[in-house]
């Protein structure tokens, strides 16, 4: 399990990278993080929807009802101009953040 | 059997118990919800169990919600800038530098706006601090809410007829009988009486005999002195400060002694604070009640009504039980006093006795009745100058709504920009609220300052004395803060309303000629203002007419050179002595005396019987004890009969003469009354004479039945016809003779003129009032008029010009301009006459004898205020047609 801290700052551009690959609705969202991370990262599905209103109304996402033949109609998110920028950005933090914890986590000797 | 749809609901309730979370939210849920729940029957299979596993992992509705709220108060946050506080507009201060602006350019209807609300709202205030004083009569005891009045419903043939005045020894027994009465004041005249003190001798006629229990019912403080033994001596008296400064100058009064006529040593027990003048109970001494035993009243006489009886309850909300338990203990007492004459008893067990109730002492002033029906109280007025009040602010308001719209047309333009810009409706209706806030605040200052400074003139004009104190006082000052807002409201609703209605598109199209055209409405406003101002005149008209009529009515007897004199004391037994003195001088044809003052005899009595007379109906007549030539000396005249003589011996004490009243209710004619036996007050003789109906009170009281009886011995006045010479010489003979029967009296008379004149002095304030405030309608009005005529002429600049160029003579164009007004005026008239008429007739209802209401009167006060009206716009057209039409030409 994760941490909670880490949790609130992973889930927007987790749902940023999701969406960069193409729209979806909120269960397949939710499906997907699970699908990935191997049960890891567990989201509360209630929680989801919050987040993506927020996500919403900074304009990183925008969504639009949808209603594929036959299925009931979903909401699909799909990621902005501003959300596609953000997503660098949180990428670029992210790989920065990784490297140093990589660097700082090999044996000291090796290092030398 | 699981149904997934009604759990569906169940569950979708729980989510919407929480506001934050909307229907197209709880649809993303829900989907969730269900995407779940298919996912998990695949393995679990369909049931209870598995929809709760699906809803369990979209988590606590409360949390979820908890995080709506914050992206809630996010977007909240975000909106912040877009929305300027209500409080403070943001362009405030670009509104109020338009408005000064306005006022600076134009500063001709700036004036004409500030001064009609300024006056309006002055007039309004007066009226405020006069219906303030009114309102305010007797609540300055403590226990005011616990003090009443005794008083009566006596029922008879002519209706109920009402009286507060009662038995002497009333109060201590109703004290004893009824335990919700914590003390019985009794409360009685003295007349006049001689007060001497040394070598200063006066009259006074307002010292009062009371209970001691009437210093701490009611709240008139002693400065000096103990309230507590005050009023038990009997030979005690208490005086104000003005007497005491009046009889003792600087030295101290406690102690000394004051001589009442000639006969009763008091001796000063304290000072009492001077009485507030807004106290409907006024004294200037107190002595103890038992002073009338020692000066020859029987106080334990039941007979007849005369003293008032306060009482003070130990709760004010049993004032109507406490009524009925008087009217019940006083009847059992007449039934008791009648229990050895069956007869008598009978006839009193049939008919209805009288009905006593309690007057609260806070309600004296406005609502007192007397008589049938009389309305003492002022409320009446009160009312009636509220309403003028009211009137007169809404001209003022009428004023500014008139002149803030015909201007219109040049705040157009700033109206549109401002919409183009972004305002709504909204903030330009804001804008002219504030425009005339600040405006009616301008007018508020003057007017403030002018009541400041014209108090002392109201004071004279109203007959008040309202201090300078009372206009800083919590009620005036919410008044003045009503008023204020009021005004604001009334006077800028129509320009706000209208002005922020326009529509910037038309506003610009048709540059400023649509805007500000409402011509219709402001004619309508016209009118009314002056139908106001016009029924304010015909009304005072009235009232004039009124004082008039009373003042000029035929009294039906000589009252120009008649006066009578008070026989205070023991001069009273000096009376025929008095008479033959009198009688002596070739100036002085005619002396005659009554027991009452004869410009206003009050005693009557149900007990008259006559021949024929229906015993069931009783009648309430009037009883003149007099003497002998007492027709001859007032010069009543004879309607049948004869008067008395003193050949006849049964004249004295015992024949009567009586009024046409009395004959009219006995269902005769004059000259069948005349030897019919009547029997009245313990009295039984003939009718010798009947007289013409003549006012022995002054006009505004109804002409009542009233019997004469001769006795000399009851005279109080002498009454003295001066004969036809020189008037002065006449009363010096008067006095030569009183001070030769009266050496020890001081000699003073009352004209019979004076008398009633005095008595209309109520209604001549309030024609002056009335007066004042017409003046002041008209001119409201008129600046109003002013305003509008000056701003039209302008408008027309142009198209006077042309009419001038085209040969149109100065004339032609003063009625051009003059014409429109006229026709407001008189359609005013037309809204003014059926006003004032009715306003008019309900006002002189209350008079039995009253002038008619006369047409030519309302001709006169619409041609006035046509005239007026006229006068204030023909200069404007005036200054109009002169002008050089080259001149309104030129720049085009």
């Amino acid at each position: 399990m994760i941490s909670k801290q880490l949790m609130a700052a992973s889930t927007r551009p987790i749902i940023l990278a999701i969406l960069s690959r193409s729209e979806d609705y909120g269960y397949r969202i939710i499906q997907k993080v699970k699908s990935v991370s191997g049960g890891t990262l567990e989201w509360t599905d209630g929680m989801l929807y919050p987040v993506l209103q927020r996500m919403e109304m900074d304009g990183l996402i925008a969504s639009q009802w949808k209603a594929a033949d036959g299925s009931r109609p979903r909401r699909y998110f799909r990621i902005t101009a501003s959300g596609q920028s953000a997503l660098e950005a949180e990428l670029t933090g992210w790989r920065s953040v990784w490297q140093a914890l990589t660097v700082f986590s090999e044996p000291a000797a090796a290092r030398a | 059997m699981f149904d997934l749809e009604k759990a569906v609901k169940e569950w979708k309730s729980q989510w919407r118990r929480h506001d934050v979370i909307e229907e197209g939210l709880i649809a993303d849920l829900e989907l969730q919800l269900r995407d779940n729940y298919e996912e998990l029957k695949v393995e679990s299979g369909e049931g209870e169990e598995t929809f709760r596993t699906a809803a369990a992992r979209l988590g606590d509705p409360a949390k979820i919600a908890a995080e709506y709220r914050k992206n809630r108060n996010v977007a909240l946050d975000r909106r912040r800038p877009w929305r300027p506080s209500r409080f403070l507009p943001a362009l405030g201060l670009s509104y109020f530098k338009t408005a000064w602006r306005k006022m600076k350019r134009q500063k001709g209807y700036a004036f004409i706006n500030i001064a009609s609300l300024a006056v309006g709202l002055a007039g309004a205030l007066f009226i405020w601090l006069w219906v303030q004083d009114e309102l305010s009569f007797d609540k300055f005891h403590a226990n005011a809410p616990a003090l009443f009045r005794v008083e009566q419903d006596q029922a008879g043939g002519q209706g109920n007829f009402h009286v507060y005045v009662t038995p002497y020894p009333m109060g201590p027994s109703i004290q004893t009988a009824i335990p919700e009465i914590k003390a019985a004041i009794r409360f009685s005249r003295t007349g006049s009486v001689l007060v001497r003190c040394g070598e200063k001798v006066f009259t006074e006629n307002r010292i009062r005999a009371v209970d001691p229990a009437f210093l701490s019912a009611f709240s008139f403080p002693l400065v000096r002195g103990n309230a507590a033994g005050a009023l038990r001596d009997l030979r005690s008296i208490l005086i104000s400060e003005d007497m005491a400064t009046k009889y003792f100058g600087s030295e101290d009064p406690l102690g000394k002694t004051l001589v009442l006529n000639n006969a009763f040593s008091m001796s000063v027990a304290g000072i009492l604070k001077n009485g507030p003048v807004n106290s409907s109970i006024e004294f200037d001494m107190l002595v103890p009640f038992e002073y009338l035993r020692e000066a020859g009243i029987d106080i334990t006489a039941w007979g007849s009504n005369v003293i008032v009886t306060w009482v003070q309850l130990n709760d004010s909300a049993a004032a109507a039980s406490v009524g009925n338990k008087i009217t019940a203990y006083m009847t059992e007492r007449i039934y008791d006093s009648l229990r050895n004459d069956a007869q008598a008893l009978a006839e009193a067990r049939r008919r209805r006795l009288p009905q006593y109730m309690l007057m609260p002492l806070t309600d004296l002033h406005l609502k007192a009745v007397f008589g049938f029906g009389q309305v003492i109280g002022t409320i009446q007025s009160v009312k009636s100058f509220s309403v003028i009040a009211l009137l007169v602010l809404l001209i003022a308001c009428i004023n500014f709504m008139n002149l803030a719209t015909a201007r219109a047309a040049g705040r157009a333009k700033e109206v549109g920009l401002r919409k183009v810009s972004g305002a709504l409706r909204n903030d330009i209706a804001a804008q002219f609220y504030g425009e005339s806030a600040l405006t009616t605040g301008l007018a508020l200052a003057a007017a403030f300052l002018t009541v400041v400074l014209l108090r002392p003139a109201f004071n004279i004009l109203s007959g008040k004395q309202i201090p300078l104190a009372a206009l800083f006082s919590p009620a005036f000052l919410i008044g003045l803060l009503a008023a204020t807002i009021l005004t604001a409201a009334v006077a800028g609703s129509y320009p706000s309303l209208l002005l922020s209605s326009l529509r910037p598109a038309a506003v610009f199209r048709a540059g400023a000629k649509a805007a500000g055209r409402s011509p219709l409405m402001r004619r309508i406003l016209v009118t009314v203002q002056f139908g106001l101002s016009i029924t304010l005149v015909v009304f005072m008209g009235i009232v004039y007419r009124q004082i008039d009529f009373m003042r000029t009515k035929a009294l039906g007897f000589d009252k120009e050179k008649l006066i009578y004199v008070n026989l205070q004391g023991d001069t009273a037994s000096r009376y025929a002595a008095f008479k033959q003195a009198l009688l002596r001088s070739p100036l002085i044809p005619a002396v005659s005396g009554t027991s009452q003052i004869p410009t206003n005899i009050s005693a009557n009595g149900w007990g008259a019987n006559w021949e024929g007379k229906d015993p069931q109906n009783r009648v309430l007549i009037g009883a003149t004890q007099a003497d002998f030539d007492y027709p001859e000396t007032l010069g009543i005249e004879m309607a049948a009969g004869r008067t008395f003589r003193r050949e006849f011996a049964t004249d004295e004490g015992g024949a009567f003469m009586v009024n046409e009243e009395t004959v009219r209710l006995m269902g005769l004619k004059p000259q069948d009354a005349v030897g019919k036996m009547f029997e009245f007050q313990g009295i039984r003789g003939p009718i010798v004479g009947v007289t013409k109906n003549y006012h022995y009170t002054p006009v505004q009281n109804p002409l009542e039945p009233m019997s004469v009886v001769v006795r000399p011995g009851a005279v109080a006045f002498a009454v003295i016809r001066l004969g036809k010479g020189d008037t002065a010489e006449a009363l010096k003979q008067v006095e030569a003779a009183w001070r030769s029967v009266n050496p020890k009296y001081p000699f003073s008379f009352t004209f019979f003129d004076d008398d009633y004149a005095q008595s209309y002095s109520r209604f001549e304030r309030m024609g002056k009032l009335l007066r004042w405030f017409s003046v002041l309608a008209v001119f409201i009005a008129c600046l109003g008029l002013f305003g509008l005529a000056a701003f039209l002429a302008e408008q027309r600049r142009k198209e006077i010009g042309i009419r001038k160029v085209l040969g149109a003579s100065e004339g032609q164009v003063i009625r051009l301009l003059s014409q429109e007004f006229a026709k407001w005026v008189l359609l005013a008239n037309l809204i003014a006459w059926p006003a004032a008429y009715f306003a008019s007739r309900s006002w002189l209802q209350k008079f039995p004898y009253r002038t008619g209401i006369p047409l030519d009167l309302f001709v006169l006060a619409g041609a006035a205020a046509l005239a007026i009206a006229l006068l204030t716009v023909s200069g404007q057209a005036w200054k109009a047609a002169r002008r050089n039409p080259g001149e309104a030409l030129r720049y085009e």
